[in-house]
């Protein structure tokens, strides 16, 4: 009797592994982020930039845009992190899908204290690569100095997340 | 007495089990939609020049009214007097009280559609359209095109 509580326990433990594990998240693939990294984005000053440029730090990048209103809501907490954070090797990095002139009204209203570059639908694509599968924003990535993709988060950021991250950082 | 304590352990575990699943089941439901499939545009001509569009929208979520706009591709075709639904009060953080609608809605036009006898009138319509998830989630904004042809005279 033990014996088939056991193997009915093993059946449905399997099941439940299945069940919370089987649908998480979509894998991703390491040469495309090392590739996503390499992508060229016009700064706001006109510059041409990469994600591979800040290769060296950690970064947290947040694609956004001006029209998506959960966006703008946590850049707040970004520009407060970033000047909490200011001591330590990492820096977060916004990619906006948008138009330049929008992107630059918002910065400067809201004084963002990091780099923000601007794409439009090819950014998002470049999100894809980090496993944005939903192809929506926000959407934000945590990359390790050497550029590799240690976390990502689809929707607003939970504070605590990132702040768990930075004690990884420490 | 150790077989009611497998029971018992047993019994937890599968209601463990069930409301993983119905959480897994919920979360699926919220989490498959994306840009191209949270809703479904389609339209039909009805009367001589007046022309219907529906929009499907997934139950996890909405469509910006502001973000609604329908153009002619075609410069033979004229459309004008569009009539929205009446629309849904929601508050975003930042954009504050906004419109938006869910679920089934459908927006009527008037089509004027330049045509020559015995041929083809095309109406090339564009419809552009922006929307978001509950969970917080927005998807770039979007531009369908929907073709129309109709003989002169037939609807």
């Amino acid at each position: 009797m033990v014996r088939n509580f056991c193997v009915a326990f093993v059946v449905l433990l399997s099941i439940a592994t299945g069940v919370l594990f089987g649908n998480m998240g979509s894998k991703v693939d390491e040469s495309a982020v090392k590739s996503a990294q390499l992508a060229q984005f016009k700064d706001l000053s006109g510059n041409w930039r990469r994600l591979s440029d800040w290769d060296g730090r950690y970064r947290i990048v947040n694609f956004w845009a001006t029209w998506c209103p959960p966006c703008l809501e946590e850049i707040p907490l970004f520009i407060a992190l970033q000047q909490e954070f200011s001591d330590i090797n990492m820096t977060f990095i916004g990619i906006a899908v948008d138009d330049p002139d929008r992107v630059r009204d918002f910065i400067e209203a809201n004084q963002v204290n990091y780099p923000v570059l601007v794409g439009s639908g090819d950014a998002l694509r470049i999100s894809e690569a980090f496993g944005n599968d939903r192809s929506g924003l926000p959407f934000t990535v945590f990359l390790s100095p050497d550029g590799v993709l240690v976390d990502s988060h689809s929707g607003v950021v939970p504070a605590a997340k990132i702040r768990k991250f930075v004690a990884k950082i420490r | 007495m150790l077989r009611n304590q497998i029971g018992v352990i047993l019994k937890r575990f599968l209601t463990l089990l069930i409301v993983c699943w119905f959480s897994q089941a919920n979360a699926n439901k919220l989490g498959n939609s994306n840009a191209e499939n949270f809703y479904r545009l389609s339209g039909y001509l009805i009367e001589r020049n007046k022309l219907v569009l529906t929009y499907n929208i997934d139950d996890c979520c909405y469509i910006y009214k502001r973000s609604l706009s329908f153009n002619s591709l075609v410069s033979g075709a004229k459309i004008s007097n569009v009539i929205f639904p009446n629309a849904l009060q929601h508050k975003d953080e930042f954009f504050g009280e906004v419109e938006v609608y869910r679920g089934e809605i459908v927006i009527s036009m008037d089509v004027e559609i330049r045509q020559t006898d015995g041929r083809l009138g095309v109406l090339k319509l564009v419809a552009k359209q922006q929307g978001c998830s509950d969970e917080g989630i927005c998807f770039l904004p979007e531009e369908k095109i929907l073709n129309f042809s109709f003989l002169s005279g037939l609807n």
